[in-house]
């Protein structure tokens, strides 16, 4: 017996042990939770506190300028500038400074705005400055604005506005598109609608002023991205365009050549050209974009085609390299091959007499040629710069080359600086 | 706090972060629970360690950040407020620098230092595996090594996460 009850003694001391035990252990782990609980609270109600702050906010992003210069030097025959029955001069020089701003009002609400202004040694060589001084030099000034509603995770909504001012032209777009994120964002697809009002008051080469007139440009793009690893992305486009209106270019002319005869001994006169009032185009296109974290290097490849209904097509194909020299300090070499066919109403001359509703062009712009462009730019991110260094702005500079095998070429040189915020 | 989704969507052609209105968003989000990838990682004294080895057992916020991230420098300073709230309470903070090195990592942290382990994961091998292009991405794994979470907004949501997670018993 008295072993029995020093064992019944024992295991109730266990049994004691233990309970005191479990609600000790309970105890102290309400006591947790309640001072976890109280610390969550307190970190939850600062972010959250913070994160509504900023919701509220009016906050400027980013900030550029750049200033491009354009010299351009060229031969086409549109222009009467130089010996009137031969290809004129197409000269002529841009600066172009440009401003950009970048800021969201909330967290859901994106704007961006951009003001291009050109400064132009001649807008349209040799053309007559009955009410316009465009031969001798112009200035254009346009502000494009962009506004973003993120509507949910997937969604965004884009309106686009933008207006072009300079001498007798004036120019209005309004756009919107949707972008639709799929698969973890790892798939877009994209709908853009674009509709353009041109108007101006044109004068021909002969210098008759037909009045007011106007253009009309609708463009519908949809787009395709597809992000294939987190070093690949591939993206596809496809985009059509419905121009009404007067499309001519007022100033253009194209050559045509005459028998001489006693009462007019000229071999040649010149007369504008004449565009259908109505063009649809198309184009479509793909891109290949690769990441190689192992040499810092990213290389874009692009393939654009072109198509019309006046049978004009083009092939374009871009290659672009991103290569960090050091992790602030890139180099982007790019070259650009292009070949376009003219459309079927491109003549290098008329044979008078003429029919005056026959559509006919020789604009060196649409004429067939090859173009090529190689160009270089070198950028400097001080944001990822040595910490002695570093601060929120980059710095960059480029230069481009442009050649046409059709006589035109032109040098483009840029300079950039833009602030982070 | 802003993403963006692809490495090679930035005009500079590296992986992406801040935000563009149209690339904004958040980052990819686990279908089901799944553990945390078993890729090795690289201390700043250039020492290899299994990722799934240094979250083993505790409740961990990873930041997957960039030294030229911008938008990383806010979520980086919301870990470090979540790390000196937390970490007596049992959570683990990790930094994981991607596609960087060592020495540029080091002397970033010479002048922001955090207080929380930092690794290098050079080839991306992490943000590969989760399947995210943006920076900055968190990834909340609970005491078990599954991830629970994988977002770019540290916000109140992933701190009443965190708590849950903290609170449940391992």
């Amino acid at each position: 017996m008295p072993a029995a009850t020093s064992a019944a003694r024992s295991l109730l001391f266990v049994a004691a042990l233990a309970f005191l035990t479990i609600v000790s252990s309970t105890t102290a782990h309400a006591e947790d939770s309640q001072s976890l609980s109280a610390r969550i609270a307190e970190l939850e109600e600062t972010l959250a506190q913070e994160d509504a702050d900023e919701d509220q906010a009016l906050v400027f992003e980013e900030m550029k300028y750049l200033v491009g210069f354009f010299w351009q030097e060229g031969r086409g025959l549109q222009s009467q500038a130089g010996v009137p029955d031969e290809r004129g001069s197409e000269d002529a020089w841009i600066l172009q400074p440009i401003a950009y701003f970048r800021f969201r009002t909330g967290k859901r609400m994106r704007h961006e705005i951009s003001v291009p202004v050109d400064i132009v040694s001649a807008a349209s060589t040799d053309a007559l400055d009955i009410v316009s001084q465009a031969s001798k030099g112009t200035q254009a000034f346009e502000i494009n604005s962009t506004s973003t509603f993120l509507v949910s995770d997937a969604v965004d909504l884009s309106f686009k506005l933008a207006a072009h001012a300079e001498e007798n032209f004036r120019s209005f777009r309004a756009g919107t598109n949707i972008a639709v994120k799929l698969f973890e964002e790892n798939t877009i697809f994209g709908l853009s609608a674009m509709l353009i009002a041109d108007g101006f008051d044109p004068i021909t080469p002969a210098g008759r002023d037909p009045g007011f007139a106007g253009r009309t440009t609708l463009g519908v793009d949809a787009t395709y991205s597809q992000v294939l690893s987190p070093t690949t992305l591939f993206d596809l486009t496809y985009g059509v365009s419905d121009q009404l209106g007067t499309l001519q270019t007022p100033y253009n002319s194209v050559i045509v050549r005459r028998e001489p005869t006693e009462d007019d001994p000229r071999t040649f006169y010149r007369t504008a050209e004449v565009f259908p009032n109505n063009r649809f185009r198309s184009a479509a296109g793909a891109r290949l974009a690769q990441h190689i974290p192992q040499t810092a290097t990213t290389i874009k490849l692009s393939y654009r085609f072109y198509f019309d209904q006046e049978s004009a097509t083009a092939h374009t194909t871009e290659l672009n390299l991103f290569q960090y020299i050091v992790p602030w300090l890139y180099v982007n070499p790019h070259g650009r091959l292009h070949h376009q066919t003219a459309p079927s109403f491109w003549v290098p001359e008329l044979v008078d007499p003429i029919d005056p509703k026959e559509f006919h062009t020789s604009d060196s712009d649409l004429e067939a040629f090859v173009s090529r462009e190689v160009g270089l730019r070198v950028v400097l991110l001080r944001d990822r710069a040595p910490a002695s260094f570093r601060d929120s702005d980059s710095f960059e500079a480029g230069y481009t080359r442009y050649q046409r095998d059709n006589g035109l070429h032109v040098d483009y040189a840029s300079l950039g600086y833009s602030r982070t915020f | 706090m802003l993403g963006r989704r692809s490495f090679v969507v930035s005009s500079a052609g590296l992986l992406a972060c801040g935000g563009s209105p149209a690339q904004e968003g958040l980052a990819p989000k686990p279908e089901k629970e799944r553990p945390v990838p078993e890729i090795y990682v690289v201390g700043l004294d250039g020492k290899s360690s299994s990722l799934a080895d240094v979250v083993r057992g505790k409740v961990t916020l990873i930041d997957l950040w960039a030294t030229w991230c911008a938008a990383c420098r806010d979520t980086t300073a919301r870990a470090v407020r979540l790390h000196g709230g937390l970490k007596d309470r049992g959570l683990l903070v990790v930094g994981v620098a991607e596609g960087e090195d060592i020495p540029t990592v080091s002397k970033h942290l010479e002048t922001e230092a955090v207080p929380y382990p930092i690794y290098v994961d050079t080839p991306f091998a992490l943000a590969s595996s989760i399947g995210t292009t943006e920076l900055p991405t968190l990834i909340i794994a609970d005491r078990n090594g599954l991830i629970r979470k994988v977002t770019n907004q540290l916000d109140a949501n992933i701190v009443r996460l965190l708590g849950v997670l903290l609170d449940e018993k391992p």
